[in-house]
């Protein structure tokens, strides 16, 4: 467990920023996910020591942020969400300064300024100052700050904030390749679905500084009821009465020989095989269908209305 | 082709020592003028009443001979000591001169002011205060960064001018002239420096801009000295109100610590009380405004 939060309460003056949150995050990579003013910020910022909670217990790396502040931002890099630079520096600079200002001797702090810079791709561009940088170039020298010292675990704020379409997709590329490759634990701060449902094992879902739902990926997208996408070729009779009549709780025929199949618990999948075999057909592909991530979002959004 | 591995590596690395993460902070600071073309005139033109005092001494010692300008030179020595370079009011007039004063409440308006308000304006508080560095530290190496730049003009200079006239003089009777003085108007005008310094990089600190930080300390300054003027005028003898202004207490310190009579002579005591009460006002809010929790919002 990388990060654990437990009814933690933020505010900021009269405006609660975060209501009793309690969530846990894994190893891996994890997604904040909210939209705008839900919390996510605040709640990193706590954990860095910036912001203080108003109640609640907060622990990273099994390490309280407000007694072991210098320990844990030794060992977390934080990408923030707004454009922050040093002025009159250029990016070698800038990386070289988050590397010394974390403890790293000189010398590595420069090699290591020159490897991360070209790992983020600013490799040719690192001499230029970061005033003159485009909006993807500064998400870029922001990342590479805070991977400069090697940290164990990553916070990225909003990380694709202002990137076009394929800056965007770089981005969510490294930050894969962070987790995977290198193994590091990443909070990846969004509103942005698409981008934690293509980087994250677990997600948290926030709405207006509230817990929705957390949980890891699988289990949240898997549908409550059993439902499979099945394409068939070679029917020579119309399948559909023959898999309703095989028990099937709703057969939906999406076209090109594809069907939506909700399949009551306890039904054995062989019948459905034997209503296609019965038609005459083949059963090419038979998949699970999972919900998306937005799907995930909008249901927990609904319960949480019907709740209150 | 990279000459560097474009590869992520693991980093084993023994986290180094406060001070030595608070250096870059310094240097950094001390740069930062001069990474401007416009930052390296300006020094050079706040350089300039430092580089009138070594022509003065270079003069002096014959080794610069400019037409009648050693002539002159002896008869104005005789008249007025801030032009021979062997009097304690040659080097204390850094202090006292219009240029002077001028020279360094520019340099520190463009220096010091800007320091801790432009990294607040472009949110680069937020890249310090998730590092391993405590806002008590950044405050003190950003007050270091600046003093040693306005130290090289008010300190520094004032020390090679003396090092060049005792040794370019034909005997050591500069040397022994001097010698009794020079030490003690060093460590003054390193201290009037620290104070005047760390008052701007106060203002720094507290202001939300380095516009308004650069207000506010002209306003302080030129505000304080035309209302202690008032104030002498319409309440003589009354010499408390000489030293409202941050810019004269300070000098009167510098001077009390010289043990130079002026003549003018404040009570130092309260140079002393008027710089706590800056000092101490200031740095409550200081305190406030360098909080972690309260450098981000």
């Amino acid at each position: 467990m990388t990060v654990s939060l437990t009814d933690v309460t933020i505010r900021y003056g009269s405006l609660l920023a975060v209501d009793s949150v309690t969530a846990e995050f894994p190893l891996g990579a994890v997604g904040l996910l909210g939209r705008n003013g839900a919390g996510k910020s605040s709640i990193l910022k706590a954990l860095l020591g910036l912001v203080r909670p108003a109640s609640g217990s907060l622990r990273i790396l099994d390490l309280s942020p407000l007694a072991r502040g210098a320990e844990i931002r030794r060992r977390v890099g934080y990408m923030p969400e707004h454009d922050c630079h040093i002025s009159g520096l250029n990016g070698y600079e800038t990386v070289l300064l988050a590397a010394q200002l974390t403890g790293l001797p000189r010398l590595d702090a420069a090699r290591r300024a020159h490897e991360v810079l070209y790992l983020v791709g600013l490799g040719e561009q690192r001499y230029r100052f970061v005033a003159g940088y485009s909006a993807g170039m500064r998400q870029k020298v922001k990342l590479a700050c805070a991977l400069v010292h090697d940290p164990e675990l990553l916070f990225l704020d909003e990380p694709t904030n202002g990137l076009d379409p394929r800056g965007r997709l770089e981005m969510l590329g490294l930050v894969r390749l962070l987790e995977t490759d290198f193994a590091k634990s990443v909070v990846l701060s969004s509103h942005i679905l698409q981008d934690v449902e293509n980087v994250c094992h677990s997600v948290v879902l926030l709405e207006q500084g509230r817990l929705l739902t957390a949980g890891p990926l699988a289990e949240l997208t898997r549908s409550t009821l059993r439902v499979f996408e099945m394409e068939c070729t070679g029917v020579e009779h119309d399948v559909e009465p023959a898999l309703r009549q095989s028990g099937l709780s709703a057969v939906e025929c999406v076209g090109g020989g594809r069907y939506r199949l909700t399949v009551p618990s306890g039904l054995p999948m062989s019948r459905v095989f034997a209503a296609v075999r019965q038609a005459s057909g083949t059963v090419r592909e038979l998949v699970e269908h999972r919900r998306t991530l937005e799907e995930v979002f909008l249901g927990a959004l609904r319960s949480a209305g019907e709740e209150a | 082709m990279a000459i560097y591995g474009t590869g992520y590596r693991g980093l084993d690395y023994r986290q180094n020592s406060m001070a030595a993460r608070l250096l870059p902070i310094v240097w950094g600071e001390y740069r930062a003028l001069f990474r401007r073309r416009m930052g390296v005139v300006l020094f050079f033109v706040c350089l300039g009443p430092a580089l009138f005092n070594l022509a003065t001494v270079l003069l002096q010692m014959g080794v610069l001979q400019i037409g009648g300008a050693t002539e002159r030179l002896q008869q104005l020595r005789s008249i007025n000591p801030r032009m021979d370079g062997t009097r304690i009011e040659f080097f204390l007039s850094l202090l006292s001169e219009p240029p002077s004063f001028l020279a360094f409440l520019v340099l520190t308006a463009v220096v010091s002011c800007r320091s801790i308000a432009k990294d607040r304006e472009t949110r680069a508080l937020e890249i310090y205060w998730t590092r391993c560095v405590e806002p008590r530290g950044y405050f003190l190496a950003k007050a270091l960064g600046c003093f040693l730049l306005l130290g090289t003009v008010t300190v520094a200079a004032p020390l090679v001018t003396w090092v060049l006239g005792c040794l370019l003089a034909p005997d050591w009777t500069y040397l022994q002239a001097t010698l009794g003085f020079v030490p003690r108007v060093l460590a003054a005008l390193a201290i009037f420096t620290a104070i005047l310094t760390g008052i701007a990089v106060m203002f720094s600190a507290v202001a939300g801009t380095a516009n308004l930080a650069s207000i506010l300390w002209f306003s302080l300054i030129v505000g304080a000295a035309a209302v202690g003027r008032v104030l002498a005028r319409v309440f003589p003898g009354e010499w408390w109100f000489k030293v409202i202004n941050p810019w004269d207490a300070g000098k009167r310190v510098a001077e009390w610590i010289c043990g130079y009579t002026p003549v003018e002579n404040y009570p130092v005591v309260d140079a002393w009380i008027a710089l706590g009460v800056v000092i101490g006002g200031l740095g409550i809010l200081v305190v406030r405004r360098t909080r972690r929790f309260e450098g981000i919002g």
